[in-house]
């Protein structure tokens, strides 16, 4: 299958009559990025399908309005960023749970995820990024398993590209002491 | 987006041995076919939410004369229980500046049955009747029956 640009993609949505196959064809082209991206951050396979299909109904319902101010595949990040933090946010406020909880429910999942509980290695690392704040787990997630440019990881969080850096600065050494207990 | 071997990125975990040592594949895997049948599951929900918007509206329209019927029946009975007191109030006032004929004109004195009115007529004449009687009974009798009497 053709891989067409977002420009292309989106020239194609904004034609009533081919608006439908374009959403199709950018719902294939991110669903797989945007999935590996929230799924990090809650855990839970189907937590993460109600927020994936939430992002892609929001694409849905604004794509007429993108103004093309920045990519299209960081303007859909910023969409599943927000998505997964309201998730997280509401999550610890409908059970009253402090901070803490929250983490703890979150890593008994990530205990019981296959198949990252057969690598003890690979599960310490990820009891290491959820010990992060949400934000910076983000900012962690982005830069270290997707290298995604500074640039464009300040547009999707709207943060400062120093600010950013010094974030993750700051994340790399703490899961690098919290894995080897220096 | 991946850019294998940067040398910035690389740079950044220098102080990471253990990080920049891992292989920093996906962690999570979805469950088998699971993207084949995602984006329909979107669409399914996308066209699910405009019939539900559609529906949405039409209930609140179906609602509205629920709500409107109940309000207006208050609406109308208030009009009309604050449309009597304002009459009662108006009517006690004019009756206090009346004169007597427009009193006697008025509908009070009009509505009068008339069979009442000669009733009260036939019971005054008794009176009256009685009281001459009386009258003249007493004019009748002289000191000394009267002692008799008593």
């Amino acid at each position: 299958m053709t891989e067409y640009s977002d420009i292309e993609l989106l020239q194609q949505f904004r034609n009533t009559d081919s608006r439908h196959y374009a959403f199709n064809l950018i719902v294939k082209k991110y669903q797989r990025r945007l999935y590996s991206h929230v799924r990090k951050m809650v855990i839970d396979h189907d937590d993460t399908n109600d927020l994936l299909q939430n992002t892609f109904i929001k694409v849905w319902n604004n794509l007429d309005g993108f103004r093309e101010d920045s990519q299209l595949f960081t303007w859909m990040y910023r969409i599943a960023t927000n998505e997964t933090l309201t998730f997280l946010k509401n999550k610890k406020k409908r059970f009253f749970l402090p901070v803490n909880d929250v983490e703890g429910e979150l890593s008994s999942k990530l205990d019981n995820s296959a198949p990252i509980n057969a690598n003890a290695l690979e599960l310490k690392l990820q009891h290491a990024i959820l010990s992060l704040p949400d934000k910076q787990r983000i900012v962690f997630n982005l830069r270290y398993y997707e290298q995604m440019k500074y640039e464009e990881m300040s547009q999707v969080l709207g943060t400062s590209v120093g600010a950013l850096k010094a974030s993750y600065h700051h994340a790399v050494a703490k899961v690098e002491k919290y894995i080897t207990g220096r | 987006m991946r850019k294998e071997n940067s040398n910035e990125w690389k740079e950044e975990l220098k102080d990471a041995p253990f990080l920049s040592k891992l292989s920093r594949e996906e962690p999570f895997e979805a469950p088998d076919g699971y993207f084949d049948s995602f984006s329909a599951s979107v669409v399914d929900r996308i066209n699910a939410s405009k019939k539900e918007s559609w529906l949405t509206k039409a209930s609140i329209l179906f609602r509205k004369p629920l709500i409107l019927i109940p309000a207006m029946a208050i609406l109308v009975l208030g009009i009309i229980w604050f449309s009597k007191s304002k009459t009662n109030v108006d009517t006690n006032e004019e009756y206090i500046s009346m004169n007597y004929d427009e009193l006697y004109n008025s509908a009070l004195v009009i509505d009068l049955d008339e069979s009442v009115l000669c009733d009260y007529i036939e019971i005054g004449s008794t009176n009256n009747k009685t009281t001459t009687d009386e009258d003249l009974m007493l004019e009748n009798l002289s000191e000394e029956s009267l002692i008799n009497e008593l």
